[in-house]
């Protein structure tokens, strides 16, 4: 909670900074605020006993809107991370002309960052709903913030019309869940789902709140805003969205479904179903994409379809898995992120063929790619091959089937990780435009490749927090 | 009591009120006279002649000027439930009201300090 509102106040003062003409301090404001922040969760870590859903604070002292618990503080830490090397990446990436907006993005990027924080600790359904509202809206600003470009602007406006049209489904769905039970607290939801009948209302209210979710976190068949959305933004906020928003919304979803709702409320084999068809159309649609950006929001929406697998076999392993394989992601994510922002400002566009001939021109950026696309596919030794085996032994037991499939799709997915790969490697360059970097893209190039390899070698890195 | 049959009611007024609409504005379609000429069938604008189009561009200070209003007015409709309960809150309810409203005097200084006031500029 204080972490909530210490983050709100220096989003406040990183706007502000605009105003009183120090520009130049938003970034630095901007990272300070997220170590202290970082350095927040730390605290709230080492306060927690074992369990993982215990509130750290009284949950009375909120009056039970709120508890964070070592599940949300976890998450947190993911996030926050990811949000730093994603402002440490932006601080030479802004074009010039879009520098006067600068402490505006970061204050959006703060208070986007308030609502994933409330989306991983709350305890009311108002409060999820308030969660989404608070991530969502800045988010809907940041993908038209180059307001020149018909393509951002493009992101925007579908962003919000489709965002704003399921956040109203997903508030249906909580009136319903509502009008079943009479109640918004999810102590007194999980007592309803575990002690006696599920009422047919509780679970079409059930399928409207998971359709509200799936929309955020690109689940099919609600992903199709997503490659639009993620090519037409910029490619800081893009990566923004695949890493922190990604995370908090699955966390939200995690903790509904999982924690409250409980296997016995029947919806697992529905999980089951869409895990599998997001795998499949996320994974075979990228093979087909040229661009490297649309071909990551395809790859986010195949990891989405992945991550399911924790949802339907709820115990506390699957949770430390789901934050192992989201630190696993956004680490590779970012990474690969970085290297094509590095290409497309060179080069002006982010097509594969612009990755031709990079492993002469500049191999550190080429070994950085080719670790970030190795951790994304799941080759051992990097983070995503230990993330995702702990995922499917999770998996295993119950949905064995499903794990198969998953299985299969990793497969798939190597082809088009390695495109970029083999563009780099082996093909001759095409234009001698030659690929720059500069100190604070090449520092979280090496954050993310050490943390890939580091978690990828020594898993208990991250999970050593969640003991 | 909640059965199927106790929504009968319920059905037989949509009925009626959808029939009774229908009907009539299919009687007065086929019964009332109909001429149709150039100046009959323009849009009507309070009797006075229509000019151009309805999508015109205009500038975005009306829009800016409007949203900032309708946000400091919907601010005002909070303070008359706080004005009928100002004795029983107290002094706690005091300084949640404070603290929404030094919410509010925040953001108008960022809109004043960010010139969207500003009509000619």
């Amino acid at each position: 909670m204080k972490l909530i509102i210490f983050i709100t106040i220096s989003a406040i003062i990183v706007l502000f900074s605009s105003i009183f003409n120090a520009r130049k301090a938003a970034l630095p404001l901007t990272l300070m605020a997220l170590l202290i922040g970082l350095g927040m969760v730390f605290q709230y870590n080492c306060q927690c006993d074992g369990s993982f859903y215990r509130s750290i604070v009284d949950e009375a002292t909120y009056r039970n809107m709120i508890s964070f618990t070592r599940f949300s503080a976890l998450f947190s830490g993911v996030m926050l991370v990811a949000s730093i090397l994603i402002i440490t990446l932006s601080a030479n990436s802004i074009k010039p002309i879009f520098d006067h907006y600068r402490s505006d993005i970061y204050g959006l990027m703060l208070f986007s960052l308030c609502g994933a924080f409330i989306l991983v600790s709350y305890q009311h359904l108002v409060m999820l709903f308030l969660g989404i509202e608070i991530l969502s809206i800045p988010l809907y600003i940041l993908a038209g913030s180059r307001k020149n470009e018909l393509a951002s602007n493009e992101a925007a406006f579908k962003y919000f019309l489709m965002g704003s049209f399921t956040t109203g489904v997903l508030l249906f769905g909580i009136a319903l869940i509502y009008g079943a039970t009479g109640s918004f607290d999810l102590n007194a939801l999980m007592t309803y789902c575990h002690v006696g009948q599920i009422s047919t209302m509780f679970k079409v209210g059930m399928i409207m709140v998971l359709a509200g979710m799936s929309f955020k976190i690109g689940l099919v068949p609600f992903h199709f805003w997503s490659p639009d959305v993620y090519s037409g933004s910029p490619s800081v906020v893009t990566a923004f969205m695949a890493t922190v928003v990604k995370t908090s919304v699955f966390g939200a979803t995690y903790i509904l479904f999982s924690k409250v709702f409980g296997v016995n409320s029947g919806w697992t084999d529905t999980l089951a179903v869409i895990a599998a068809a997001t795998m499949f159309v996320g994974n075979l649609t990228a093979t087909q994409q040229s661009g490297f950006k649309r071909m990551m929001a395809y790859s986010s929406i195949a990891h989405a379809g992945y991550l399911l697998i924790a949802m339907v076999s709820p115990d506390l392993a699957s949770g430390k898995a789901v934050i192992l394989y989201m630190a696993a992601y956004s680490l590779a994510t970012i990474g690969a992120f970085a290297v094509m922002m590095a290409v497309r400002r060179c080069t002006g566009s982010d097509d594969i063929n612009n990755f031709n001939g990079l492993g002469k021109s500049n191999p550190v950026l080429a070994t950085a790619l080719t670790i970030a696309m190795m951790s994304l596919a799941g080759i051992p030794l990097t983070a995503g091959f230990i993330s995702k085996y702990y995922l499917f032994t999770i998996g295993w037991s119950g949905y064995s089937t499903l794990i198969i499939l998953a299985i299969i799709n990793s497969a798939i997915s190597v082809y088009y990780y390695f495109k970029p790969v083999i563009a780099m490697w082996f093909k001759p360059s095409t234009s001698d435009i030659e690929i720059k970097t500069d100190t604070s893209l090449n520092i979280v190039l090496w954050v993310c490749v050490i943390g890939i390899i580091a978690v990828g070698v020594y898993p208990d890195l991250i999970l050593a927090f969640a003991d | 009591m909640n059965t199927t049959s106790s929504y009968f009611p319920i059905v037989m007024q949509t009925l009626v009120a959808g029939g009774f609409v229908g009907l009539v504005l299919t009687l007065t379609h086929l019964l009332g006279p109909s001429r149709k000429n150039k100046t009959k069938d323009a849009n009507f604008e309070c009797g006075v002649e229509s000019d151009g189009d309805a999508r015109v561009r205009f500038s975005i200070k009306y829009f800016m000027t409007a949203i900032l209003f309708v946000l400091f007015d919907v601010e005002v409709i909070f303070f008359y439930p706080y004005a009928v309960n100002f004795k029983e809150l107290g002094g706690e309810g005091f300084l949640a009201v404070l603290m929404f409203v030094s919410f509010f005097l925040i953001g108008f200084f960022y809109v004043l300090k960010k010139g969207a006031l500003e009509w000619d500029k």
